[in-house]
């Protein structure tokens, strides 16, 4: 799928490679920050590079 | 092969293209000159007969005329039409067919350059002129470009018009209106049709004829935007000319120049450049690809006017595809990553966004356009939220069992690759 995973989505939006005018995949970095890590129980901060590694590794991508 | 003799091969390969040009304008000349010749005197046998009926029948007698006049006229617009349509079609296959030979490239590479522009700026121009959304967002644009093909497509139209030969013009939009409905080898269908009593009513329709005949052109149109594409173009142009008598000649030269090509592989890293993309729905620039793919992604949702749901398809690059709502307009993107797909994917990524388009006019039913774009784009269906979520997993399904059906089925790796879309919304 070329639509937005959910990992995907927040990491994206980590690196603000979203931009706002996607009105609905958008998110501010803080809050992909923040749905990354509820979603994970994890927390690599704002490096989005270990982000994206962890949901590889666990299949999330 | 040293270069001496490649040059002779090119001299000789460029004096039969000169040569042949020569005898298929001469020809277009002769066939020109005797098909508007009968025009002429098809006009002069309706006047002597509206004359006639009036001058032995006083007024019941002189409408009678002009009611058989208008028969006349009726069917002979429409073989004109034809004829018209036919010429245009072989003379851009001429012109075209050259296009896709790389020793003609080598050979003229002006003369191909302004070939292919001129082929390309026209088709790509109907192409637009074939979008309502198009037509909306660049009312001045596209009526300049209409005001051109216009002129250039319907010379025949302007002279039934002006000459106040109203039964001829509709005769002309019926054939030409129908003919890209029903296709080349039906329009004596459309012929015979056009002397029925519905000529009046397809008529009417006359002026929207330039919008469906770039409606029809579509694919065609798409397809000119690459060199690929126009080799494409030409392969079917190549079909007509082989019918077409001298034009035939055309094609036996310029296999035979495409194979001395092959031998010296003149021109074919110019060819190579324009490939590489995959062919679902046309080769050519991705807006109009986006458009046919979103085309064929409502046929297959079953969505029967798109402009419905949605004001603007437009393609974006390093994007994924989504729908939002832009000032005001509806916006439906397709992104970079579905022309990675094959076409079954394409149209799964084309019905998914439209069934979020769905979903959206849904909720302008229920809560009126502003408060639905206040709530659709707030922060309750926003990415991430349970609401987001549970819309993906309902969209994705209803767009793979809409393909599904359409297709009459998707491969086990496609229908894996959408549970796990769909999986992946279920529990982030």
């Amino acid at each position: 799928m070329s639509q937005l995973k959910p990992y995907e989505g927040l990491i994206k939006n980590l690196r603000q490679e979203i931009p706002p005018s996607h009105r609905r995949e958008y998110l501010p970095a803080e809050k992909a920050y923040a749905l990354l890590k509820e979603w994970s129980g994890q927390d690599f901060g704002m490096d989005a590079e270990r982000w994206q590694a962890w949901a590889q590794a666990n299949h999330k991508l | 092969m040293s270069w001496d003799v490649v040059g002779r091969v090119r001299d000789a390969v460029a004096s039969v293209y000169d040569k042949t040009e020569e005898v298929i304008d001469e020809a277009g000349q002769a066939v020109d000159s005797a098909v508007h010749g009968a025009e002429h005197a098809i006009d002069d046998a309706r006047k002597g007969i509206v004359e006639f009926g009036e001058k032995h029948g006083g007024v019941v007698g002189g409408a009678i005329g002009h009611a058989v006049s208008s028969q006349i006229g009726l069917a002979e617009g429409a073989t004109l039409a034809v004829y018209d349509a036919a010429k245009g079609v072989a003379t851009l296959a001429r012109g075209v067919e050259h296009l896709a030979s790389p020793a003609e490239w080598a050979l003229h590479p002006e003369r191909n350059l302004e070939r292919a522009q001129t082929a390309g700026n026209a088709l790509v121009a109907m192409g637009k002129l074939g979008t309502p959304m198009s037509w909306a967002l660049n009312p001045q644009e596209n009526a300049d470009t209409a005001k051109a093909l216009w002129n250039g497509v319907t010379a025949g139209y302007q002279d039934a018009a002006k000459s106040g030969d109203w039964s001829k013009f509709a005769g002309r939009a019926v054939v030409d209106v129908g003919s890209f409905f029903i296709g080349a080898g039906e329009v004596n269908a459309g012929i015979k049709g056009a002397e029925g009593a519905n000529a009046a009513v397809h008529a009417a329709e006359g002026l929207n004829a330039a919008s469906h005949t770039a409606e029809a052109l579509g694919a065609t149109t798409r397809a000119a935007h690459g060199l690929e594409g126009i080799e494409d173009a030409s392969k079917v142009a190549g079909n007509l000319a082989r019918s077409g008598g001298d034009a035939g000649q055309v094609v036996r030269f310029q296999r035979e120049a495409r194979e001395v090509a092959s031998a010296t592989e003149v021109a074919s890293d110019t060819a190579a450049r324009f490939r590489g993309e995959p062919f679902a729905f046309g080769n050519g620039v991705r807006s109009l690809r986006a458009e046919a793919m979103v085309a064929e992604g409502a046929r297959a949702s079953r969505i029967p006017d798109v402009s419905k749901l949605v004001d603007t398809i437009r393609y974006e690059a390093n994007s994924s595809s989504y729908f939002t709502v832009e000032a005001g307009k509806r916006v439906l993107t397709i992104g970079s990553a579905a022309f990675e797909k094959t076409r079954a994917g394409q149209l799964l990524e084309a019905a998914h966004e439209l069934a979020h388009a769905q979903v959206f006019d849904r909720l302008v039913g229920k809560l009126g356009r502003a408060a639905a774009e206040a709530e659709y784009f707030g922060p309750k269906y926003a990415f991430g939220t349970p609401l987001y979520a549970r819309e993906e997993q309902v969209v994705e399904r209803v767009a793979r069992m809409r393909v599904r059906d359409y297709l009459g089925g998707l491969t086990p790796q496609q229908e894996a690759a959408s549970t796990r879309y769909i999986n992946s919304w279920k529990n982030p």
